[in-house]
């Protein structure tokens, strides 16, 4: 799937942090949550990138800082070599044509008093884009592209189901000929007979069109299929970074091989002897996250080193990055 | 066409050119929605054609004819000064309709702009506004609008202003939270993200799914302003005595009340059945404006 290995999209450094205000007695004390905190990655063209960890450990704020819909606290975003970050506004909605997102919940993403051709239609409106006619034939055509009928652009959202109104969604993305999207868990309000479809669709979509995309789930089995490079993060880190198999098949941090244990195995007889160790208690508020290695509170190989340093993402060979002491 | 199956064709025609008709219908099933929509109508022809209504004159004394009973020359009796009863209220539903729904619509503008820029704005701009609504708001509605009428001057028209002056708030505060609201929805960020511009996000996506409860809570407030305005002509603060204001027909027909029943209780019967007839629209409207109900 990789041709050649030129970078599209490239984050260097990238923070963000929320400020939160909390009002003890007369005076108010800041705190300050981590949510991405130092992120080096960068996607190649025509590459998926999948992006997973547990839920609030900063992996939707690092899609919606890539496309600029938060403004990072401090780091860069490089598209295709150019920092994007701290653009004016109109700059900023000229590059909306070069990334799109798909959201999370196809229910509250649509506006639910237009119809959705019209819905499609304002993306290439706000550009100026073609002629009423052409419009309206690119919104049928688009609809069909993603396996809905061109009438339906006469239709509320309410008259259609999650997956039809995911569709709609990735529709919308599409609109503008994008070369880069980021999928927010595209799937995970969906029923599992649906999210099948739907991953279907994107990843024919992807290598159809030549797309770029940043996949962001929770959901270890989707990730594997969907991706050629897979991100792991916890608590506003990446702690491995590497190619899909070989994470699969060796992965080096402990969390990803928690992680990875934790996925239950399709067949029941092999399923009920396998032996787990699971992951114990919660993720730490990222107000106050642990010194050191941020892992090490649920950790079993944590060590004095851990809290007292930081591993960095090291390259351990083979394209294979691992932010931890002990690889 | 043909590959339009029946139904979808069916929504189609629903969708644009017959949508007000299928509301209509939809509206009117209900039969006591259908009865207040009757009520409506029929005041609101009245007061835009009284003389086809009524032969007399609703200023006309005829002291010969005073205080008579409802009865076949006159249909609800007559006054002290002998003028119509009936002819009264059918002139006096011009003045009545027109002013509350005046009060309304005033304090509805307001209350959408001030409270729009409020919510989209944020930060300092909405703790200003919002402390000055919360000044109108601490307020009892009615003692503020009598001060106000009675330092303007009595007339009708100060009523409308006064009671708007004090009414705005309230939509102001409705209108900031449906735009808060709003403007967090995921659909907003999402046309942010394709690139829209920011003027169409407010007019496309932010307001248009604002004003439903807004709506909602004018019409049920137009019988309330019904009451308020006769109120004030009631304690002497609105309409002028010859005016055949309701409120103001009450005033001086309650000291007839005994002998003279039908007097002060037509007038009555009348603001009762129209500020009723727009609460259960108000009502109703909240349900039909769900746009889930668009079909």
């Amino acid at each position: 799937m990789r041709s050649g290995n030129q970078v599209l999209i490239q984050a260097k450094n990238l923070r963000k942090y929320y400020e939160l205000r909390r009002w003890t007695s007369i005076r108010s004390s800041k705190e300050v949550v981590k949510a991405v905190d130092g992120l080096d990655f960068c996607i190649r063209k025509r590459e998926t990138l999948g992006l997973v960890g547990e839920s609030g450990c900063g992996k939707s704020t690092t899609g919606r800082l890539l496309l600029g819909l938060e403004e990072p606290t401090s780091g860069e975003v490089l598209f295709e070599g150019e920092n994007i970050c701290g653009h004016s506004r109109e700059v900023w909605r000229q590059l909306r044509r070069e990334m799109q997102i798909v959201f999370q919940d196809p229910f509250s993403s649509l506006n639910p008093r237009m119809r959705v051709g019209s819905t499609i239609e304002w993306t290439l409106k706000n550009f100026d884009l073609y002629s009423k006619e052409e419009r309206e034939e690119r919104v049928g055509r688009l609809l069909e592209m993603v396996g809905l009928e061109a009438q339906f652009a006469n239709r509320y959202p309410h008259e259609f189901s999650g997956g039809q109104r995911q569709r709609i969604g990735i529709a919308r993305a599409l609109s503008l000929q994008p070369k880069f999207i980021v999928a927010d868990e595209p799937v995970s309000s969906l029923d599992v007979s649906i999210q099948a479809q739907i991953l279907n669709l994107l990843r024919d979509l992807q290598k159809e069109l030549g797309l770029t995309c940043l996949f962001i789930t929770h959901d270890l089995r989707i990730v594997k299929q969907m991706s050629d490079r897979i991100a792991v993060m916890y608590l506003g880190k990446i702690v491995e970074l590497a190619r899909s198999g070989s994470l699969y098949q060796n992965p080096k941090h402990p969390y990803t091989q928690k992680l990875i244990e934790a996925v239950p195995f399709p067949d029941p007889e092999i399923e009920s002897k396998r032996k787990r160790v699971l992951l114990s208690g919660e993720v730490p508020s990222p107000l106050n996250p642990p010194s050191g290695c941020r892992f090490r509170t649920r950790c079993e190989r944590a060590e004095p080193i851990c809290s007292e340093e930081d591993p960095v993402l090291r390259d351990s060979g083979d394209d294979h990055s691992v932010a931890c002491h002990f690889v | 066409m043909q590959e339009f199956d029946s139904n979808l064709r069916k929504r189609g025609m629903m969708l644009t050119s017959g949508r007000a008709y299928g509301f209509l219908k939809e509206f009117l099933s209900n039969p006591l929605v259908a009865m207040a929509f009757i009520v409506i109508v029929l005041f609101v022809v009245m007061s835009a054609a009284p003389q086809l209504f009524t032969p007399h004159d609703p200023y006309k004394m005829e002291p010969v004819e005073r205080l008579n009973p409802p009865g076949l020359r006159n249909l609800l009796g007559t006054d002290e000064m002998g003028r119509d009863l009936y002819t009264r209220i059918v002139y006096g539903a011009r003045l009545t309709i027109s002013f509350s729904v005046g009060v309304i619509l005033i304090a509805l503008t307001i209350g959408i702009l001030i409270g729009g820029i409020s919510g989209y704005c944020g930060k300092f701009i909405d703790s200003v506004i919002m402390r000055s609504t919360d000044l109108f708001l601490a307020f009892p509605m009615f003692v503020l609008a009598m001060a106000i009428v009675s330092a303007l001057g009595r007339s009708l028209v100060n009523a409308m202003f006064a009671l708007s002056l004090v009414w705005w708030a309230q939509y102001a505060r409705l209108m900031r939270g449906q735009v808060l609201v709003a403007k967090q929805e995921l659909y907003v960020h999402a046309a942010r993200a394709t690139g829209t511009k920011s003027h169409v996000i407010l007019f496309r996506h932010i307001l248009p799914n604002c004003f439903a409860p807004l709506l909602v809570k004018a019409t049920l407030d137009i019988s309330m302003a019904i009451l308020l305005l006769s109120a004030l002509s009631f304690i002497g603060l609105g309409a002028e005595p010859p005016i055949p204001e309701w409120g103001a027909i009450i005033t001086t027909g309650r000291r007839y009340l005994i002998g003279y029943w039908w007097y002060p209780t037509f007038p009555g019967l009348a603001i009762f059945l129209v500020s009723m007839a727009f609460n259960i629209m108000g009502d109703t409207l909240g349900d039909l404006l769900d746009p889930r109900r668009i079909r």
